[in-house]
């Protein structure tokens, strides 16, 4: 007898996920297919003249500005130095919040607060804070005889701003989500290490960490997708990418090409070189994480 | 007999998937094309709404609504949106027009680019420019605001001066005054010209005063280096880009002498010169302060005037040194309305004597009116001279860049202007000749690229 093409629960499944297909076909794929030919066109509504094709032009004049440079490098610069930042503090709080201590859940709410905090809330309490003039950061600083710094418009300053702005925020999704993976690790192992007499460093390298991995491989992917796509209200709230092109990162850069000077095809091209370097960083944490 | 059943189950429920998404299809499709049909409806209601913005005139117009409302029998909805984004929401309205937005304030930053997109309705199809300028309106006001012979709206809204606020205990004090004199060579008084205004600015420095509050933000449109850089460059004969003759005018020698000028105009400024707008200046005139410093003079917007008896030092407002780029704000009428003979009744009023007179007077702003200028009510105030000489009298209004490309060449401008500045303060504020050079030279290529020549 000839074999049927789909089983029983194949079909069941392929018709489960049919709806769901649809949806996504409709608000992901179409809007990416879209943005993929608008990459590739010139739509110069200002002038009110039809859309026409112009192939890799966007690219070639992104590729080979120097000022585009710097908004990857920002954006870059960024990610490598925030994302860790988070990781190893988020970490930090969650080996701590894994401990028996009286009235975690209160430390839970109160470290997770950031993150209740609407990213544009967040970055206006950041700026207050920065003031050169009456910003607290440069009193408190001032106390231990710092000159005050210009957080937000000296070159050398500006994107550590963003930085530490951003780190404030994310750091107790790190928490909570390693903390949550923490939660899961069977207790037998932690007893088991201890009957053989390991201690607390070989506990946590040869115990914790891997049992970690899996959650702490979406985190770290999550997060660097993040730092790559959604970094904006902090840029435009705080520094608006100046003084300069110090702090101008991918996000902020492309929603100014395509909607403050209107060039939709330049601001898609933007958009499709940033999914594409973030689809590159998360290939790069899935292969290194394969190494054993 | 079983797998014969399940098959036919599993036939009926794949049958009856594709017939949900069919009728999801079908479902989107309709309403797709009844919101696109040509619809026949009856006479629009006397409802218009207007997207505006955030300023100064905004409390005295939204008090004055009902006397709109009664006159004509039309309710306005003020819709309102940040001026950061107002643009963006006017350029998606024009791409997908929708009945949301009958009319807007624009502001002149913006003007070109949307101008350009023939969206909106020309006023001088209601009114000819003649009769614009027999009622009373500034003919080069209108020019102004003219793209390709057409004009969209009027700057009866706001038409923001800035001034030159001074102390004038500082400048009455006797001592200062002698060691000026000693220093100079000449009486300390408030500057009238550049080099004056080093010199007053360079000499309160080194008293231990902030010489002059500077606003040299380059993150904010229509605010900070923006609104000082371009005058400045037109004062010493150069520009940015010339739209009638398609010049690049950004390096030339007026440019970056201008440039250099305000680079060394920053030493004697506060600290935080590069990051502070109109707020920040509005504080410190308030205070007095900036950066922990007396301040000595500050170049800010005449809306502050009203506020300056409140202020915890004494102040007063002289002439701008330098023109200034227009800072008009007024209502357009979108061509997609369906209520444009509405909205044009609420430009004829907010554009009245009454309403121009009223702005001028709670706002403290340049008139667009010479009959409201000329106002014995308006006259009376000392202020009127100082606003209306920095804005058009003595000085002139520098015209902004009529191009489709206009907001790009601006952003470009202060991405420069703002690496000029950080350049300038890490290398110890020396160089600044060769750093604005260098960097308006880099505007230069900038602007070419934009414009694709």
């Amino acid at each position: 007898m000839k074999k049927p093409v789909l089983t029983k629960e194949e079909a069941i499944g392929i018709l489960m996920i049919t709806p769901a297909l649809a949806v996504l076909a409709l608000v992901y794929f179409y809007p990416l297919g879209y943005n993929i030919d608008l990459s590739l066109s010139n739509w110069p509504i200002k002038e009110a003249l039809p859309k026409y094709y112009v192939e890799f032009d966007n690219y070639a004049r992104l590729f080979f500005s120097k000022d585009f440079q710097t908004v990857v490098w920002n954006t870059l610069f960024f990610t490598i130095i925030s994302v860790p930042t988070e990781f190893f503090l988020g970490l930090g709080l969650a080996l701590l919040l894994n401990r028996e201590i009286k009235g975690k859940n209160v430390f839970i709410t109160l470290l997770a607060l950031p993150m209740i905090v609407a990213p544009v809330i967040a970055a206006l309490a950041w700026k207050w804070l920065y003031f050169y003039d009456y910003g607290a950061l440069n009193y408190v600083l001032s106390f231990v005889g710092v000159q005050p710094i210009r957080w937000m418009s000296d070159v050398n300053y500006a994107i550590y701003s963003i930085i530490i702005a951003d780190v404030w925020t994310t750091t107790p999704f790190m928490m909570l989500i390693l903390y949550a993976g923490l939660q899961m690790v069977p207790t037998q192992l932690y007893e088991a290490a201890k009957i053989d007499g390991a201690s607390q460093w070989d506990t946590f390298w040869r115990i914790t960490l891997p049992s970690l991995k899996a959650v702490l491989i979406v985190a770290l992917m999550i997060r660097t997708i993040d730092a790559f796509t959604k970094l904006f209200d902090i840029v435009y709230v705080i520094t608006g990418g100046g003084p300069g092109y110090a702090t101008e990162v991918l996000p902020t850069f492309g929603y100014k090409v395509a909607f403050v000077f209107f060039e939709f095809g330049r601001g898609a091209a933007v958009t499709m070189i940033t999914l594409m370097l973030s689809a590159v960083m998360v290939v790069v944490i899935l292969r290194s994480s394969r190494r054993k | 007999m079983k797998k014969l059943s399940e098959k036919k189950a599993i036939s009926k429920m794949i049958w009856a998937a594709i017939v949900v998404i069919i009728i999801i299809i079908a479902g989107v499709a309709t309403y797709w094309w009844y919101t696109t049909q040509p619809t026949t409806n009856p006479p629009p209601a006397k409802v218009i709404s207007i997207a505006w913005t955030e300023g100064p005139e905004f409390d005295f117009i939204n008090g004055k609504l009902n006397e709109f409302q009664t006159q004509t029998g039309i309710t306005v909805n003020f819709l309102k949106i940040p001026r950061a984004h107002i643009v963006e929401r006017l350029m998606l309205e024009m791409l997908a027009s929708t009945p949301s937005i009958d009319g807007t304030v624009i502001y002149v930053l913006e003007a070109p680019t949307l101008a350009s997109t023939g969206g909106l309705v020309d006023l001088y199809t209601y009114r000819p420019k003649s009769e614009w300028i027999a009622e009373s309106f500034y003919q080069d006001q209108l020019e102004m605001l003219e793209f390709n012979g057409s004009l969209y709206y009027v700057p009866s809204i706001w038409n923001g001066a800035l001034l030159n606020f001074y102390r004038t205990d500082l400048f009455a004090n006797a001592t200062l005054g002698a060691l000026f004199q000693s220093q100079y060579g000449y009486p300390l008084a408030v500057p009238t010209d550049p080099n004056k205004l080093m010199d007053v600015a360079k000499f309160f420095s080194e008293q231990g005063y902030v010489g002059i509050h500077l606003q040299m933000t380059t993150s904010e449109m229509g605010a900070g280096a923006y609104m000082f850089y371009p005058p400045i460059a037109a004062y010493f004969g150069g520009g940015i880009y010339n739209t009638t003759t398609n010049q690049i005018l950004c390096n030339s020698t007026g440019s970056v002498y201008a440039l250099e000028y305000l680079l060394n105009l920053t030493r004697y400024a506060q600290p935080t010169v590069l990051e502070d707008g109109t707020f920040e200046a509005e504080q410190a005139v308030m205070q007095g302060t900036s950066g922990g410093k007396e301040l000595a003079m500050a170049d800010q917007w005449s809306y502050m005037y009203n506020m300056l008896p409140d202020a915890t030092r004494p102040w007063n407002i002289s002439e701008r040194i330098f023109p200034q780029q227009p800072d008009m704000l007024g209502v357009a009428i979108l061509k997609n309305s369906p209520k444009k003979d509405y909205v044009w009744q609420f430009v004829n009023w907010t554009s009245s004597f009454e309403i121009a007179k009223g702005t001028t007077l709670a706002t403290p702003k340049a008139p667009c009116r010479s009959d409201v200028a000329n106002d014995p009510q308006v006259k009376a105030n000392y202020w009127v001279n100082v606003i209306v000489n920095s804005y058009g009298g003595h000085k002139p209004i520098v015209p902004v860049i009529k191009n489709p490309h206009a907001t790009e060449i601006y952003e470009a401008m202060m991405k420069r202007l703002g690496q000029a500045f950080s350049d300038y303060q890490t290398a110890g504020q020396t160089n600044a000749h060769a750093i604005a050079q260098e960097k308006l030279d880099a505007l230069y290529g900038d602007i070419k690229t934009i414009l694709g020549i």
